[in-house]
């Protein structure tokens, strides 16, 4: 029998394209018509016996990519043994009012287009379902009628370094990349994040407060180092103290009179 | 549409114009006709005492609206990033980013307090035969500004241990990891000059600091001009200014109590004071409503010939075979250089705190290896790839953890440098505000940018650690957050610049430029100390009536 000359598609890629036409609608965006150019869909090949996920234990593909972006590193019993975007409150920076703009202008995402701050602005539930529905558009091209939170791992992380590296997906995973660091250390609603990666707690969170440079014991009492006796307690080493007494070793041979004056300006 | 007049019309209260608000204001109340000063600040009103009406959130336990946070609903309140959104060297990347505080106080918001007199050379610089500073200036004819901005801003020398200063006024642990490393290349660090107002610090935004013990302008100078009666406004942007009969009017838009009020303010004298970006932007807005007789621009200097100050930012982490962690979160955020190579290759280091935030955000420096850790220079280099041959990713678990052990050993370090003024500050396509871009790096800059990054690395590999990639040499981006000029000053009768040696419009008498915008070089030293003290010499020359119509008679 002869292959008839236009390219016929497979099962699979009509569902895939189906529901990729689904979602552009749903978000307003109607392909250009008469596009006989556009590239096929490569699917990947079915692997037999390839690992398939446990049922989602995310709320929706964003929560599911917010993993994928600054994971909750888990033992094998489900305890948490470091948080991730999700402990953090992700969803409390993505509540910010204008996130995507002010975030653009704060230089913590790359200058957006116009065109994708608008597309990205709106409120954070406008943002989730734009994200919700590009997610499924880029899942069902891996793994037709699997939502991206019911992808196995490796094939989350494929799709997202894909959008990394594809012009119209970038901005989307860039703001919510942005958004799962700002949350998890930039103390938005908590300083879960920042305790993770070796900070002190904060000292107020209410007030806005984290712990002041001020010398403190080793159990985190605040020192008071006008009526207490710094050198005592550094000799019984109780003294959490990153200055006490210390000073660098001269350097040989290095000779600053000719680049310093007395006062430690440069000459 | 609000409006009025006032005498005096000083716009942004950073090192310039606090300086200006300060003195004007404290002479105005000596003349017998008592001149009205008002300073319009388009951000907020940090210290929740110099505007009344000012908006911005609850005032904490410490009397302020500081907090500790990089929300950008709230970094947005303090700080802008001004950018080239074209990506003129590269494809899809910025080539420059500039931050800039926003609010009372300026640059002095984000500042880390540093406070180094630049160095005499820096005046002396000389392009195609031309002095680029007016011969007025040089470290010896400011040294007596200096000495009065150190006074006022409390700044001293930073020691080493306890035994030769109070603990507040200590270099930290993470100088000490840096002094270790400079020694190990041969090199030296030196505790900085500091304006500090009595803490110890904390090596967190804004820029850390217990917000009553960290310094900036709302504690001195601009309270110095509410003393004086000076009236200030917060939320108020000055879009463009225009020359009237007698002085000039100032429109713009009022943005406090939620609702956007359009207003229009005569004055007659008009001091711009938005910093380099903030200057140079308002001039280029407003250079259409000067004719040819009154041009501002009549060398078509006007946004040219920008420094970022050479600055350069990498981060990276120690060894674990090095004795001591970093802990680069305690302390003050700067509180060491080292002047070693200062005299070959006109930079310092400085080791500093950065929010790794920013870091894991890839904006200047990275948390991604460099493809050749030893490359230098503009996109000179890539991410580094694994064993399967695929690149680092900014994202994921590895990442995580990667940040996790950063955070007690990271170390970052910048550079600041004698550069080349190749940045160029325009209108932005966008139509409102300005970019900023750097289209082509001289070969003046790329060399000491080179000897600097390679310094820096060898002090990571000296202490047993590794440089992380940076953004000018993965994207070709340059960060600073120490721009000068655009608004350059020159001689009167030269066409090399903007404004006079007094900040004056070349033929707009009354109308002054007076910040980071009139400064016409890099100069190598963090700039706050010289962009104050260059606002003391012209406001002491306006009220004496040196060299120039003094103020009393420009008001009669």
């Amino acid at each position: 029998m002869s292959r008839s000359p236009t390219h016929a598609i497979t099962r699979r890629e009509a569902l895939s394209r189906l529901l990729g036409l689904g979602v552009l609608a749903s978000t307003g965006c109607a392909p250009s018509t008469g596009d006989a150019s556009a590239p096929a869909i490569a699917l990947p090949a079915q692997v037999p016996g390839e690992e398939v996920a446990a049922r989602s234990r995310y709320a929706d593909d964003v929560d599911a990519l917010c993993d994928v972006l600054l994971p909750t590193e888990l033992d094998a019993s489900g305890k948490v043994l470091s948080p991730g975007a999700r402990e953090a409150d992700v969803d409390g920076a993505l509540r910010i009012e204008d996130f995507v703009a002010i975030a653009s202008a704060q230089g913590i995402l790359p200058a957006l287009a116009d065109a994708d701050v608008r597309r990205l602005s709106g409120g954070a539930d406008a943002f989730r379902a734009v994200l919700n529905a590009e997610l499924a558009v880029l899942a069902a091209r891996h793994r037709p009628l699997a939502a991206f939170r019911d992808l196995p791992r490796a094939v989350q992380e494929q799709i997202v370094v894909d959008a990394f590296d594809d012009d119209a997906q970038r901005p989307l995973v860039l703001v919510a990349r942005a958004a799962c660091f700002v949350a998890f250390l930039g103390a938005v609603t908590n300083d879960i994040g920042l305790r993770a990666v070796g900070f002190p707690a904060f000292e107020s969170f209410e007030d806005g407060l984290a712990v002041s440079g001020y010398p403190r014991t080793k159990s985190g009492r605040l020192v008071d180092a006008s009526t207490e006796d710094l050198a005592r307690l550094a000799g019984k080493g109780d003294l959490d103290d990153y200055t006490y007494n210390r000073a660098p070793a001269p350097t040989p041979g290095d000779d600053l009179t000719t680049v310093l004056d007395a006062s430690g300006d440069l000459l | 549409m609000a409006g009025g007049f006032h005498d005096i019309v000083i716009v942004g209260s950073g090192f310039g114009g606090a300086v200006m608000a300060a003195r004007l204001g404290a002479h105005a109340k000596t003349l017998a006709k008592k001149p009205s000063v008002l300073v319009l600040e388009k951000g907020w009103d940090g210290s929740g005492k110099l505007d009344p009406r000012s908006d911005g959130g609850p005032v904490n336990a410490q009397g302020n609206r500081f907090r500790h946070t990089l929300s950008p609903a709230y970094t947005s309140k303090v700080a802008q990033v001004f950018t080239d959104p074209r990506g003129t060297y590269q494809r899809g990347a910025p080539s420059m980013n500039v931050i800039a505080g926003k609010g009372f106080g300026g640059g002095s918001i984000v500042y880390d307090g540093v406070s180094l007199r630049a160095p005499a050379e820096a005046f002396e610089q000389v392009r195609d035969g031309r002095r680029l500073w007016p011969s007025f200036y040089s470290r010896a004819a400011l040294s007596p500004y200096y000495a009065m901005v150190e006074q006022r801003l409390g700044v001293h020398r930073l020691a080493w241990t306890d035994a030769s200063a109070p603990h507040h006024q200590l270099a930290t642990k993470r100088d000490f990891v840096f002094a270790e490393g400079c020694r190990r290349i041969g090199a030296t660090a030196v505790p900085l000059k500091l304006a500090d107002a009595g803490d110890a610090n904390e090596g967190w935004w804004n820029q850390g600091q217990r917000f009553e013990g960290r310094q900036d302008l709302t504690k001195n100078y601009l309270r110095d001009a509410r003393d004086s009666g000076v009236v200030m406004w917060s939320g108020c942007e000055v879009e463009h200014v225009a020359p009237t009969k007698d002085g000039y009017v100032i429109s713009g838009t009022d943005r406090r109590g939620g609702a956007a009020v359009p207003f229009e303010i005569e004055c007659r004298v008009l001091v711009v004071a938005g910093g380099a970006v903030g200057s140079s932007g308002l001039l280029l807005r407003s250079v259409d409503r000067f004719g040819d007789a009154r041009a501002l621009d009549p060398a078509q200097m006007l946004g040219k010939q920008v420094s970022a100050n050479g600055d350069y930012g990498v981060s990276g982490v120690v060894g674990r075979d090095y004795e001591h962690d970093v802990e680069g979160h305690k302390g003050k955020p700067m509180s060491s250089f080292c002047p070693s190579f200062f005299g070959q290759h006109k930079f310092v280091l400085i080791p500093f705190y950065a929010a790794p935030l920013y870091l894991a955000l890839g904006g200047a420096s990275t948390l991604l290896r460099p493809r050749e850790p030893a490359a230098s220079g503009r996109g000179s280099t890539g991410i580094a790839r694994d064993a399967t041959g695929l690149e680092e990713r900014a994202f994921g678990l590895a990442y995580k953890k990667r940040l996790m052990t950063f955070g007690p050993r990271m170390l970052t370090m910048g550079c600041l440098a004698i550069d080349a003024c190749e940045g160029e500050i325009s209108l932005a396509r966008s139509g409102t505000g300005c970019d900023v871009s750097w289209r082509e790096t001289s070969a003046t800059t790329e060399a000491r940018w080179k000897a600097a990054v390679d310094a820096m690395r060898r002090i990571y590999e000296a202490l047993g650690g590794e440089m992380y990639l940076d953004a000018y040499r993965k994207d070709g981006t340059v960060s600073t957050a120490h721009p000068l000029g655009g608004c350059r000053m020159t001689e009167r009768g030269d066409a090399a610049g903007v404004v006079d040696t007094c900040g004056e419009s070349l033929r707009n008498r009354n109308l002054f430029v007076v910040d980071a915008a009139v400064i016409p070089s890099a100069l190598g030293v963090n700039p706050s100390l010289t962009i104050a003290a260059v606002a003391e010499s012209i406001a002491d020359r306006l009220i004496r009536g040196a060299g120039t119509e003094a103020l009393a008679d420009r008001l009669a």
